[in-house]
């Protein structure tokens, strides 16, 4: 969390991405997350409230559960009309972190509660990614004032930011390049319409989804940008076309498919240089460790397709599994919610150049670095990534991972090993520090060594650390 | 209402979002009462999306200015 602006006369500290909705905002008052609702939408709360939407989506998991507490609690008291206290949510994501899987079942949860706010006489005001969070493996929605009555036959005021949040990037990644997902980061509300229909490739203007909805779109969108030129008189939509309209956008994201591969680690999982047997001892000295260090989280920096994070997670641990590469991260999705498992949040995030705090101040979306809750860091096969392939010094290494937790579970992988002969077959090996020795000084200088095992079968070893 | 819906819609979108619609309706309708049918005959309960009589709600096309 960071310093926001605050209401005058305000109490709690308003959290820096809650500013754009008059309805409400959210705020922290003694650590604790609280969501103020305005008086100014009374009306349409209490309709909510009444109708039982609200506490049908929190039974069956697609809305977070709230407590409503006392209104003196309200940071801004003189437009409170009620205070509620979410239940937290584990770990705050973004979708430029999501997999491709996962920006997909967001927008599917999404287009589900709009339709059954239309059956309910209600709509989603807003269809923004950022309202959408992963719990428990599942995305839940957590913006509880998104729900407003419909008034008549208006066309559904979200649809463009739907499209922006979810059809475009989904479209791009699919169709273009599994990467544009990051344009997420530099696009806060969403992937203009106009730029995917720039980028897409041509023959997605043959198709029915992306042709209406990106192309034809974009193309509405030009011929109302000018004001002079305009408005459209405003046009009523039955329950019958918004029905069509949504049914439409459906079948457009249903369409999209990602199957990961080709892409440089979605093999890694089966081409690392561990015989079998090494492979069972690496595991079972994680475990080991793992059971050692304690804590309740975990984070897996370098997870892949999730091996050791399993292992974490079934010691109890809460996981969010970290990986540079998009398609070793969908396969952990798609593997976890195959199998069910709920405690392994896996997300695509480059350590070389980790999420950037963003939006207005750079504060309504937290850093990587800011968002740890880590107990331990778990660092498997990946310190000789960062300090060959990247070039990152050793000790550098040892700040971030001592800034992100208390302990960690390092591996260190010599030069003798056959990924790092790999990484040195094609450049100068500049790199005299990269020794066990020079690798233990540089860890020295942030975290005390517990214990250092070498693993059988191999030349690497597990290093249990502490922070000093 | 209008103070509450803080975002954009889009004059551009509102108005493709009608136009889509109108085209698609008449496909939608049809394969929602076929969805019907079927689960009628299956003895289950309907599927369909959305619970409108008939697309005649529908009789207004976007025009333009």
């Amino acid at each position: 969390m960071t310093d926001s602006p605050r209401p005058s006369g305000a109490a709690g500290e308003r959290d820096p991405g809650s500013f754009r909705d008059p309805s409400g905002f959210v705020f922290r008052r003694d650590g604790v997350l609280y969501r103020q609702v305005n008086r100014v939408f009374a009306d349409d709360w209490g309709a909510a409230v009444d109708a039982g939407i609200l506490q049908r989506w929190q039974a069956d998991g697609r809305l977070v559960s709230h407590e409503v507490v006392d209104v003196a609690l309200a940071a801004d008291p003189g437009q409170a009309l009620a205070v509620l206290r979410p239940d937290p949510i584990a770990f705050i994501s973004y979708p430029y972190e999501w997999t491709f899987g996962q920006l997909k079942d967001a927008a599917l949860l999404t287009l589900d509660l709009q339709e059954d706010a239309e059956r309910s006489g209600f709509t989603l005001r807003d269809a923004s990614a950022y309202n959408v969070q992963f719990d428990r493996g599942r995305p839940i929605l957590i913006d509880t004032l998104s729900l407003e009555r419909r008034t008549g036959d208006e066309p559904w005021a979200a649809y463009r930011q739907f499209c922006q949040h979810f059809v475009a990037p989904l479209a791009l990644m699919a169709r273009r390049d599994i990467r544009c997902g990051l344009m997420l980061r530099d696009y806060v509300d969403g992937i203009p319409i106009d730029l995917a229909a720039t980028l897409l490739p041509g023959r997605t203007r043959l198709s029915t989804g992306l042709g209406s909805h990106v192309h034809l779109h974009a193309r509405a969108q030009r011929r109302y940008a000018d004001a002079a030129r305009g408005a459209p008189r405003r046009a009523a939509m039955g329950a019958t076309r918004r029905g069509a309209l949504l049914d439409s956008l459906r079948r457009t994201i249903m369409g999209l498919h990602w199957s990961p591969g080709g892409t440089e680690w979605a093999d890694y999982d089966r081409e690392t240089s561990y015989t079998d047997q090494g492979t069972r001892a690496k595991e079972s000295i994680v475990e080991a460790m793992l059971q050692d260090t304690g804590g309740s989280a975990v984070w897996d920096l370098g997870a892949n397709v999730g091996r050791f994070s399993a292992i974490a997670a079934n010691l109890g641990r809460r996981v969010v599994a970290w990986d540079v590469d998009p398609a070793a991260s969908e396969r952990h999705y798609q593997r976890l919610k195959a199998r069910g498992v709920t405690a392994v949040l896996p997300l695509v995030q480059d350590l070389v150049n980790p999420s950037p705090g963003l939006g207005w101040a750079g504060a309504e979306r937290a850093p990587f670095v800011d968002r740890s809750d880590a107990d331990v860091v778990m660092a498997l096969a990946l310190v000789h990534h960062l300090a060959i392939s990247n070039n990152v010094p050793l000790d550098w290494v040892a700040a971030l991972f001592a800034r992100l937790a208390p302990a960690g579970l390092v591996e260190f992988v010599p030069k003798g090993d056959p990924m790092v002969i790999l990484l040195l077959g094609s450049r100068p090996d500049v790199f005299p520090d990269y020794t066990q020795d020079g690798f233990e000084r540089a860890f020295s200088t942030r975290f005390r060594i517990v214990a250092r095992t070498p693993i059988p079968d191999s030349t690497r070893v597990l290093y249990r650390l502490e922070r000093a | 209402m209008e103070l509450l819906a803080y975002i954009d819609p889009g004059a551009g979108s509102l108005f493709i979002q009608a136009v889509i619609a109108t085209i698609l309706v008449a496909p939608f309708f049809l394969r929602t009462q076929i969805r019907r049918g079927v689960d009628r005959l299956r003895g289950r309960p309907s599927t369909a999306v959305i619970t409108a009589p008939a697309p005649s709600d529908d009789a207004v096309p976007p025009t333009q200015p």
